[in-house]
């Protein structure tokens, strides 16, 4: 009997993270950070939980760091023409081809008045799916910017993030899901190269 | 503190090798080799990477329910 490609069938991990109350996460929602992210080098694992009242604010959260977690958003919903390029080492660090494709997500961060919200363009936090793997890509180019207003721009219709999610763990969750990998080839949400 | 010259090198840890590739004026060019799991970054990008890190990680909770309660277009 063909084993599957994945070998990862650990137990999954209870965490309780606020606002969302305790959360199962799986072995595949689970994405290794090797070198961690600047300033935060000991931190090695994060989820990303999507809750429906939310959206499209995802929650990142750290797994070894207690209360470590981040805002962060899909860019093309703010901004449907950011087209990073992903340097060399960035992308061999993740494993990253023509083949495989990155999946992108943005650190916001909110001063006082919230409307004032900022993202993190010029260093997408990148995951390799099939891999499980992520690593915050800082963009050789001078494009994009670390704190671009967020709301310069308007979200996208909220169903469209939502579609072709791949791997849509705890579905009997219902509002709330875990971004999850892949174990066969991952389905391409963007190209980047 | 050391010396280099034009292709000398440094190692760091067993693992990270700095070498300078050439020298022009006031501005060196250096190459860096190493590990997938170390990042290398020219300093004040980093240092920029990192403060917004370090911003944005300061009340998440709050930042999350702040946007939440922004009106939705």
């Amino acid at each position: 009997m063909a084993q599957p490609a994945s070998k990862m069938h650990g137990p999954p991990i209870t965490i309780q993270v606020e606002p969302f109350g305790e959360i199962e996460v799986p072995e595949q929602a689970i994405f290794n950070f090797p070198a961690g992210l600047p300033g935060f080098p000991s931190a090695h694992r994060f989820a990303f939980v999507r809750h429906q009242e939310y959206l499209p604010f995802i929650w990142m959260v750290a797994l070894d760091e207690p209360d470590l977690a981040f805002v962060v958003v899909e860019p093309a919903a703010f901004f449907p023409k950011y087209k990073p390029r992903l340097s060399p080492e960035d992308a061999d660090a993740l494993g990253l081809s023509s083949h495989v494709r990155a999946v992108l997500y943005c650190i916001v961060t909110v001063p006082r008045d919230p409307r004032e919200a900022t993202v993190n363009l010029r260093a997408p936090v990148t995951l390799n799916l099939s891999r499980h793997l992520g690593r915050q890509a800082i963009l050789a180019s001078q494009d994009y910017q670390t704190r671009e207003p967020l709301f310069g721009a308007r979200p996208q219709d909220d169903s469209k993030t939502d579609a072709g999610r791949p791997g849509a763990e705890n579905a009997s969750q219902g509002r709330r899901e875990l971004v999850a990998g892949a174990d066969a080839e991952t389905q391409p949400e963007h190209h980047h190269r | 503190m050391l010396t280099r010259k034009r292709n000398q090198s440094i190692i760091i840890a067993d693992e990270i090798e700095i070498t300078v590739l050439d020298i022009r004026g006031d501005q060196v060019r250096l190459g860096v080799k190493a590990p997938r799991t170390v990042s290398v970054h020219r300093r004040e990008v980093y240092d920029e990477i990192q403060e917004a890190n370090r911003e944005a990680s300061a009340s998440p909770r709050a930042a999350l329910e702040a946007l939440k309660a922004l009106p939705k277009r």
